[in-house]
């Protein structure tokens, strides 16, 4: 079987920060298939910047590999767009230099317009010192040139965390207006899915720095079902998470067989209920779908 | 950048353009010690022309005084001028350590530029600029300095070593080697800019105490003259019956002075020697250690790249 080489595609990936630390990323494995909008949530410190960072080609893992865009990360440096969650910027420059940095960086190459829709949408002042930009001003201009270099993939860190409801929700159409019309490949950060479950096609759950759900996020949550009964005994389903209500108990599980639904009232969860019973249980088995499991190795795949 | 012959493009681009405010205060640091030694050189004209007329010490005519007035300024300049690897190292270490330290360096390189092409225009552009500042300040220094009045001053003094040769050049390139190596190393401005200027002064106490063995010593026998005032002396001493050389031995714990063969019988010695560096050594040295220098700066240059790569796949 031989699959397009994959956007991301992590095996055994470990990432510790001084030796006497616990490691943020352990043992870290996943595939993201082109073309996909995908989240990657989990709680603060999970291991979700560092993971970028690697894909990003500007950190060096401890261990395992990781293949970006079919190549290794440093490799693909050039392929990559990255705003990083601290958004680094020039301060001396104005926005208007900044963007000309990216330019002169990407010559040849360089979106100019989708560049300054995105950094002057809501009215920068292209004179502005990036020193004196607010933290939601300092994120267009970020996004602005990570989109201006026509990557083929986009690895955002946080995009939205410092933007008020209607900068995120105009950044996020101008954003999706670019990444639809060149079928760009996005990653995004974030602690809280949000906004973002509309947007997003894929989901990569990251909790202490394992993947816990990985795949289409309609396959995901097809895969489970709350369901609601007499009994306690959710059997053969598998239980992420179950407790009493007051007529009965109610269960988010993982279906393993034919859903009765005549002794059970049976729902689809929500992607929010979802991601978060599997925060509350961290005991839950991991689940990938097939696109989202690596290749098994070298050997089987050739 | 109108007004720059040629027009700089991307890579060289950017870093002119974040770096062009400490390049235009080094720009305007170099106009301004030009002009300095341009009126050192005027100062010094004046002197020698009244030289003839003044006794030791600057007294006599009025005029005397602009002698005294130039060797102070001279020297002021050459310390200027041997300070500036100092400066360099500074310059190197918060250059490269204030983008790795806050995260801009991440900016560059997932904008295209590789690290090591990242690494390598933020050494070559300001080097360019140090180098070519040094360099014509040290010629207008030597200009000023050889047509302006003999005032006594030593040609192998460390100051004016350092300030009127090509090791000037050479250290001020290590320095801001330096600091890049600094600044890879520690990923911090402030720990990178101490550990350059530590480095910097270690490089230079080195070379002075390394210097008088890069070429063969010539010895000079017989009573010390005032010749020697302008050589490199480096051994003082007297030979005895048997041939040793011994070193330190000198007539100052004479009852009489002026009688040497009475000094050195007391001391049962047969000749006064002296190790010295004739001026003729001169530039052999200098090139000598401006070599040593420079394949130091290259294995700084090593370093710092392999600094850099050591943390990124």
């Amino acid at each position: 079987m031989s699959r397009e080489p994959a956007a991301l595609e992590a095996r055994g990936l470990v990432m510790g920060y001084g030796r006497r630390r616990r490691p943020v990323l352990r043992d870290c494995s996943f595939r993201l298939p082109t073309g996909r909008i995908c989240a990657l949530v989990g709680p603060n410190g999970a291991g979700k910047s560092t993971l970028l960072a690697l894909a990003a080609g500007v950190l060096r893992p401890t261990g395992g590999t990781l293949r970006v865009l079919g190549a290794g990360p440093a490799e693909a440096r050039p392929r990559i767009g990255y705003v990083a969650q601290n958004r680094p910027l020039y301060p001396q420059l104005t926005v208007a230099a900044t963007l000309r940095l990216g330019a002169e960086l990407n010559r040849g190459c360089w979106d100019r317009e989708s560049a300054e829709r995105v950094a002057y949408g809501a009215g920068l002042d292209p004179k502005a010192t990036v020193r004196s930009l607010s933290g939601g001003q300092r994120t267009r201009v970020a996004l602005a040139l990570a989109l201006g270099k026509r990557a083929e993939l986009l690895l955002l860190d946080e995009p939205m965390a410092d933007l008020d409801p209607v900068a995120r929700h105009e950044l996020m159409c101008a954003l999706l207006a670019v990444v639809v019309e060149r079928d760009t490949t996005v990653v995004i950060a974030s602690h809280v899915l949000g906004e973002l479950a509309d947007v997003c096609d894929y989901l990569l759950l990251l909790e202490e720095g394992q993947i816990k759900l990985a795949g289409e996020s309609e396959d995901l949550l097809t895969a489970h079902a709350r369901l609601t009964g007499t009994s306690p005994d959710f059997a053969p389903h598998t239980v992420v998470e179950s407790r009493a209500t007051g007529r009965g108990h109610t269960a988010l599980v993982r279906v393993q067989g034919p859903l009765d639904e005549v002794s059970r009232l049976v729902e689809r969860p929500s992607m929010e209920e979802l991601i978060l019973a599997h925060l509350r249980n961290p005991g839950a088995p991991a689940l990938f779908t097939g696109s989202a499991s690596p290749a098994p190795s070298q050997e089987a795949a050739a | 950048m109108t007004t720059l012959p040629f027009q700089p493009r991307g890579l060289t681009w950017t870093v002119l353009r974040l770096h062009r405010l400490p390049l235009w205060i080094w720009a305007a640091l170099v106009v301004a010690g030009s002009g300095g030694l341009l009126w050192l050189h005027q100062l010094g004209q004046d002197a020698a022309a009244y030289s003839g007329h003044c006794a030791v010490g600057g007294t006599g005519t009025p005029q005397c005084s602009a002698g005294l007035r130039y060797a102070g300024d001279e020297l002021d300049f050459a310390q200027l001028l041997a300070w500036i690897p100092f400066g360099a190292a500074c310059a190197g270490a918060a250059l490269i350590g204030r983008e790795l330290q806050h995260g801009t360096s991440v900016l560059a390189w997932t904008q295209s530029v590789s690290p090591a092409r990242w690494l390598a225009a933020k050494l070559a552009v300001p080097a360019v600029a140090l180098l070519g500042g040094t360099a014509a300040l040290t010629l207008m220094f030597r200009w000023a300095w050889t047509s302006g009045p003999d005032n006594g001053v030593n040609r192998w003094s460390g100051t004016y070593f350092n300030a009127a040769g090509t090791v000037g050049l050479a250290y001020a390139l290590l320095a801001i080697v330096l600091g890049a190596l600094a600044a890879t190393l520690t990923r911090r401005t402030l720990p990178a800019v101490v550990l350059a200027l530590a480095g910097t002064a270690l490089a230079y106490t080195l070379g002075a105490a390394v210097r008088p063995h890069l070429w063969p010593a010539s010895e000079v026998r017989g009573p010390w003259g005032a010749a020697l005032n302008h050589v490199y002396q480096l051994d003082l001493g007297m030979i005895t019956r048997s041939g040793k050389h011994v070193s330190g031995l000198d007539c100052s714990d004479q009852a009489v002075p002026g009688d040497l063969n009475t000094c050195l019988s007391d001391h049962n010695a047969v000749d006064f020697y002296a190790k010295i560096h004739p001026t003729a050594h001169y530039w052999p040295i200098q090139l000598v250690e401006t070599g040593v220098v420079l394949a130091l700066a290259a294995a700084a240059v090593a370093a710092a790249f392999w600094a850099l790569r050591r943390r990124l796949p």
